[in-house]
């Protein structure tokens, strides 16, 4: 909006809106204009707009104290972003967004005029800012939602959008501010899918137990059977444990709780046991395993956080394994430094992705990842863990094709310990 | 007629088809997509019990290629996307049935058996006059000359197949798999032994029937 002009023409519209329907947002949306607008009214103009509201609207005051509060903490967040580049604009829906100058732009126009809801994540897929927004898009047309998608965009990459909520409860209004960083909104995103994924993959175990059971209880099978049905319920029930404690390192990690507890432990002995526990899974499924490890290793780990690094490196070199079925896990000592390698000849791991694949919820945008099951919290745990242990873990390309996982941990020393 | 289970999980295929060669079935197993496919363009089943969610190509996909190559067996999604756009999508793309993993399998077997049921051939037949005679499959009952008689759950099925085409000829191997499934033990002789009761029943002259013929070698057929 550049002119006073612009600025009467949209306050305008607004006031035709509010004779149909006296809504406290539109009436929000004309304090925000008259107040909070980057272009200036005077004094008596906006004295002139405010007893035709207080008209309109008897309880101005409350609303106009509302709305005060709201944009003093939003100016404590980011001062510059509503001063200078920011616009606000309470919707229908109960939402405020403060956008930049091209949504104020738009979101100013006089034509507005409600539309068929457009879900923006099929505009949008992957910015999740937007999607925290969709209740804009009624009320605008397909050319000013490109436009809003742009302006969104452009604040979206500067990482420091701002995103005000209103909720209006009854007659009152509730207002609650956020400031959210880029990082912050993809997360918040990312979490929503977790959840949706976390718990589909928890379904896949958990049926199999209670297939099994159920059909051994039901006696549903030839005795020599058995056996492979109790196996198959043991081997489920250590990958629902494997997923439980990922979700729960996870939430530690999340809420600063995570502790490891560095002891000297046999590695050998635990990579070996991790491995075993693989070994019906991994026979059923046909792999071949080349296992090289080192003996007499002492290391100084927490044998639970690294049993499930082990755990999750394994299961990813499963579950991403095409039609060559080879995994090869070695282990070995040198300098002081131990390092445990797991390699597949999968689907491998992007050169883009080979830092991001260790970030919360990250999974490689490939259709071959997407089609299997996979909450993208396993690497994310594992890097904790590992940091936690003061190790570090990455990812290359193996030499055939696929991937190796190398974790690097340091030896246990008897006169210093870790 | 076979099943077809199909899983990436071999474990959850092969438990499956280990509980429905246990009700009697015959069953297939595929572990990914594309061999659920390549299998059914070669073969035919009775009923596919489809997962969604498998590396090379998904159960989605598997059911809309079926559908797109005029193959019309009946699927039940067996699956752990529970959301309600899944199973939108997976009974608009024309399954016969969703069930969420983790699920009872005693419940799956009825779920498949009642589907099986529904689309025998001919499950839609209520009535059906042969000469003088009707035929009520809803009552299993037959009315020859104002007389009713009770019709016996095997021959009310063999009739029930055989009206299903008229003047086709259905051999006992066919009858035998559709009526008891094949893995019964019922041996071919059974069927003539139905067949005779049959045109005790519903013929004038059963030494010279009007309605259920023998054709020497081949099998049976019905010409109402």
């Amino acid at each position: 909006m550049k002119t006073p002009e612009d600025l009467y023409r949209k306050i305008s519209a607004l006031f035709n809106l509010l004779e149909q329907e006296r809504s406290p947002q539109i009436t929000c949306s004309i304090l925000t204009l008259l107040d909070y607008s980057n272009v200036a009214l005077s004094a008596s103009q906006k004295q002139f707009f405010h007893s035709l509201l207080a008209k309109y609207i008897p309880d101005i005051r409350t609303i106009e104290q509302q709305l005060s509060n709201l944009w003093k903490t939003a100016e404590q967040i980011d001062r510059t972003l509503i001063r200078q580049k920011g616009a606000c604009r309470v919707f229908w829906g109960g939402r405020t967004l403060s956008v930049n100058a091209e949504g104020e732009a738009l979101l100013y126009s006089p034509d507005i005029r409600p539309q068929p809801p457009v879900l923006l994540t099929r505009e949008l897929p992957g910015e999740p800012n937007c999607e925290i927004v969709s209740g804009l898009w009624a009320y605008l047309s397909p050319d000013e939602i490109r436009v809003a998608q742009n302006g969104i965009r452009n604040q979206y990459r500067t990482g420091n959008a701002l995103l005000i909520l209103m909720l209006l409860l009854g007659g009152g209004l509730l207002a609650g501010v956020f400031a959210v960083s880029r990082r912050q909104m993809e997360l918040s995103a990312m979490k929503t899918e977790f959840i949706a994924t976390i718990s589909h993959e928890l379904r896949t175990p958990l049926s199999l137990i209670r297939l099994h059971a159920e059909t051994l209880y039901h006696r549903r099978i030839p005795d020599h059977k058995a056996d492979r049905y109790l196996k198959t319920i043991l081997v489920e029930s250590e990958r629902l444990t494997g997923m439980v404690n990922n979700v729960l390192d996870f939430s530690r990690v999340e809420r600063r709780l995570i502790r490891v507890h560095l002891e000297q432990a046999d590695l050998p002995a635990l990579c070996r046991h991790i491995i075993e526990s693989f070994d019906f899974r991994l026979e059923q499924d046909g792999f071949l395993v080349e296992q090289h490890i080192a003996p007499d290793i002492v290391a100084w780990i927490d044998p639970d956080a690294f049993s499930q690094v082990l755990f999750n490196l394994i299961d990813n070199a499963i579950k991403y394994s095409e039609d060559e079925k080879h995994i090869t896990i070695s282990l070995e000592c040198l300098n002081g430094l131990v390092t445990l390698r797991v390699a597949d000849r999968g689907i491998g791991v992007p050169d883009k992705f080979k830092k991001s694949i260790f970030d919360d919820f990250t999974r490689v945008d490939d259709p071959r990842v997407s089609a299997r099951r996979g909450s993208g919290i396993g690497l994310s745990v594992a890097r904790r863990l590992i940091d936690e242990m003061n190790g570090r873990i990455e990812v290359s390309d193996n030499m055939q094709s696929g991937s190796v996982f190398i974790v690097s941990v340091k030896e246990y020393h008897e006169t210093t310990g870790g | 007629m076979k099943l077809l289970v199909v899983d990436d999980e071999r474990s959850m295929a092969e438990s499956v088809r280990d509980n429905l060669e246990f009700e009697g079935f015959a069953v297939d197993s595929a572990f990914g997509g594309r061999e659920a496919i390549d299998r059914l363009l070669k073969d035919q089943y009775r009923l596919i019990i489809l997962d969604v969610m498998m590396p090379d190509v998904d159960g989605f996909e598997v059911l809309s290629e079926l559908r797109r190559t005029n193959i019309h067996t009946p699927v039940i999604f067996l699956t752990a996307r529970a959301a309600e756009k899944d199973k939108l999508r997976g009974l608009g793309l024309g399954a016969d049935d969703y069930v969420v993993k983790p699920f009872s399998i005693l419940e799956l077997i009825a779920r498949v058996k009642a589907i099986l049921k529904r689309t025998a051939p001919g499950a839609g037949i209520e009535q059906l006059k042969i000469g003088g005679c009707i035929v009520d499959f809803m009552k299993s009952t037959m009315r020859v000359s104002g007389k009713e008689q009770e019709l016996g759950r095997y021959e009310a099925d063999i009739l029930r197949l055989l009206s299903s085409e008229p003047g086709r000829i259905f051999s006992r191997e066919e009858i035998l798999d559709q009526v008891w499934g094949i893995n019964a033990f019922p041996s071919n002789r059974t069927v003539d032994n139905y067949i005779v009761t049959l045109r005790r029943k519903l013929e004038g002259d059963p030494k010279n029937p009007a309605h259920l013929f023998s054709v020497y070698g081949r099998g049976y057929k019905l010409i109402p």
